[in-house]
């Protein structure tokens, strides 16, 4: 089955036409692959990318609203899997985030969260509510030991060889089965390629934070994330070992106009530059709120169609019913005419009964 | 909805268990964040499997309450643990993504280790209780969140998957 759409009028009709099909995607499912979909799925990501830039670039006064939109980003990154998990969950919330952050590219481009994450500040959010009672391990006092230095000095074979141990030894009070721990427990858990790359040195990192890659309190630290926050900081020129997005002044707005010149070449992209063209009423349409107005078009048309149809069998019906009274109130009725059947196989030029008639004898 | 053909959770029968390698097929980090989330994900499960802690893990999951509520609780509190220990360093794109990365890889330890029953939809819960308790500690609230959504999937989803 296609799930490729020429449009997002096609998608919503179709939707429209089959509200049951494929239960992990197509139009019935609410997918829309459309050229006018990726287009806007570019455009707002682009977009988050650019706002996120402008606001940390002018300052800290912006940075709230930074922290609060660059967040939701994350949601974007996860859409698939909240889409999968929504669908086979039957979790409502999570398909609207999956499909919403599939559209949109990110809740943080509806805009309507503006008011909301005004107040919310990247550092004063937590500090305050970690220590909430929605959060877990730190209520009463409980917390795990922060992660020290000396602590993310130390080897990461034997962190991963003592978590093996302990969650054998866990698994095995419990009864689980810990028979060939390699696949069962923390172990098991241990992403190989994660675990390789944070036991390699990254690029310009000291022997401390190349042993200790995982730990977030020292990793991170080194970087210049947290300068984000600061009036005269950078924001994403270092936010760490092996993040080296480009500073907004020094060209990501640029690049990113760059590629959508790029994508909207014919030379380049013939196929973006036909799909644009063909679609960019759509899209003026769907930006200035015309969606709506069409749908209601759409169903009002439906509706006409069905009527007009119902009242054309109708009157087909009414046909044949008058037709078949007509003809049995004519069986029924003596004439006084009879009909010569010698004269009524032959060609009657004159009429279709004048000819066949002749008074009776 | 009452009446609608694909209803609250009515979805594919269980079966097939939602594990950690179909989510992390699922989560497209762009590359210059992939660093930063693995890094987050490895740092939570040491919060999650280390001497230290572990135990503080297994005690919240024997809490009373539903598994997917303490579940989504208590990951939303360890990536809120992680971002203060760093100091606010971590890239906020990542905290969501790996936070759903956690879940599942929490969840696997849970069937495996047979603690608990968990289903697919104890995990859908979890995420969805991360979720939105990560958004409110930005001051996104529920409410809004649901308002959000509801609005734009009216606009842009079929009634049988919408509201």
């Amino acid at each position: 089955m296609s799930k490729i759409y020429l449009s997002r009028s096609i998608s919503r009709t179709l939707s429209a036409d089959h509200p049951v099909g494929d239960p992990t995607g197509g139009a019935a499912y609410g997918e829309k692959n459309d050229p006018v979909s990726a287009v806007l799925s570019v455009a707002s990501m682009a977009g988050t990318y650019g706002a996120a830039a402008a606001a940390a670039g002018a300052g800290a006064g912006i940075g709230a609203t930074f922290s609060a939109m660059t967040i939701m980003q994350g949601l974007t990154f996860a859409g698939g899997a909240l889409s999968l998990v929504g669908n086979v969950t039957g979790n409502k919330t999570l398909s609207k985030i999956g499909m919403v952050t599939g559209i949109v590219g990110g809740l943080g481009q509806m805009g309507a969260f503006g008011e909301g994450v005004q107040g919310a500040k990247w550092g004063d959010s937590f500090s305050s509510t970690v220590d909430d009672s929605a959060v877990n391990y730190t209520s009463a006092g409980k917390g795990p030991a922060p992660l020290k230095g000396s602590q993310a000095a130390g080897n990461l074979a034997d962190d991963v060889a003592a978590q093996t141990k302990i969650t054998e030894a866990n698994m095995a009070a419990r009864g689980g089965n810990v028979s060939g721990a390699s696949g069962q427990g923390a172990a098991g858990y241990a992403p190989k390629g994660a675990a390789s790359s944070v036991t390699s040195p990254p690029p310009n990192a000291s022997g401390a934070q190349a042993s200790a890659g995982y730990d977030a309190s020292s990793s991170y630290t080194k970087g210049a994330y947290n300068q984000s926050l600061s009036p005269t900081g950078p924001a994403f020129s270092d936010v760490g070992p092996g993040y080296t997005a480009p500073a907004p002044e020094s060209g990501f707005l640029s690049e990113a106009w760059q590629g959508t010149k790029d994508f909207l070449n014919p030379v380049k992209n013939p196929y973006g530059a036909l799909a644009v063209g063909q679609i960019a009423a759509p899209i003026a349409d769907y930006l200035s709120g015309k969606t709506d107005a069409e749908i209601a078009a759409l169903e009002a048309q439906t509706g006409y169609a069905d009527a007009n149809a119902l009242r054309i069998q109708e009157e087909i019906a009414r046909e044949k019913r008058r037709r078949e009274n007509l003809n049995a109130g004519y069986a029924q009725v003596n004439t006084g005419i009879n009909v010569n059947p010698a004269v009524l196989g032959q060609a009657q030029a004159g009429g279709l009964i004048s000819g066949a008639m002749q008074p009776a004898a | 909805m009452a009446n609608g053909l694909i209803q609250e959770k009515m979805a594919r029968p269980e079966g097939d268990d939602i594990d950690t390698e179909t989510i992390k097929k699922n989560i497209k980090m762009p590359p210059e964040l992939q660093e930063a989330y693995e890094r987050v994900v490895i740092a939570g499960m040491k919060v999650m499997f280390s001497k230290e802690s572990h135990k503080l893990m297994l005690d919240e999951l024997q809490k009373e309450g539903p598994l997917g509520q303490k579940l989504g609780m208590g990951i939303a509190g360890l990536m809120l643990l992680l971002i203060k220990e760093s100091n606010g360093t971590i890239p906020p794109e990542v905290i969501i993504p790996a936070g759903i990365n956690l879940i599942t890889r929490a969840a696997d330890f849970i069937r495996k280790s047979k603690l608990e029953k968990i289903t697919n939809a104890d995990i859908g819960d979890a995420m969805e209780v991360m979720i939105t308790t990560l958004l409110q500690k930005f001051g996104v609230e529920p409410e809004k969140l649901a308002q959000m959504l509801d609005q734009f999937s009216n606009e842009n989803i079929p009634a049988e998957m919408g509201a």
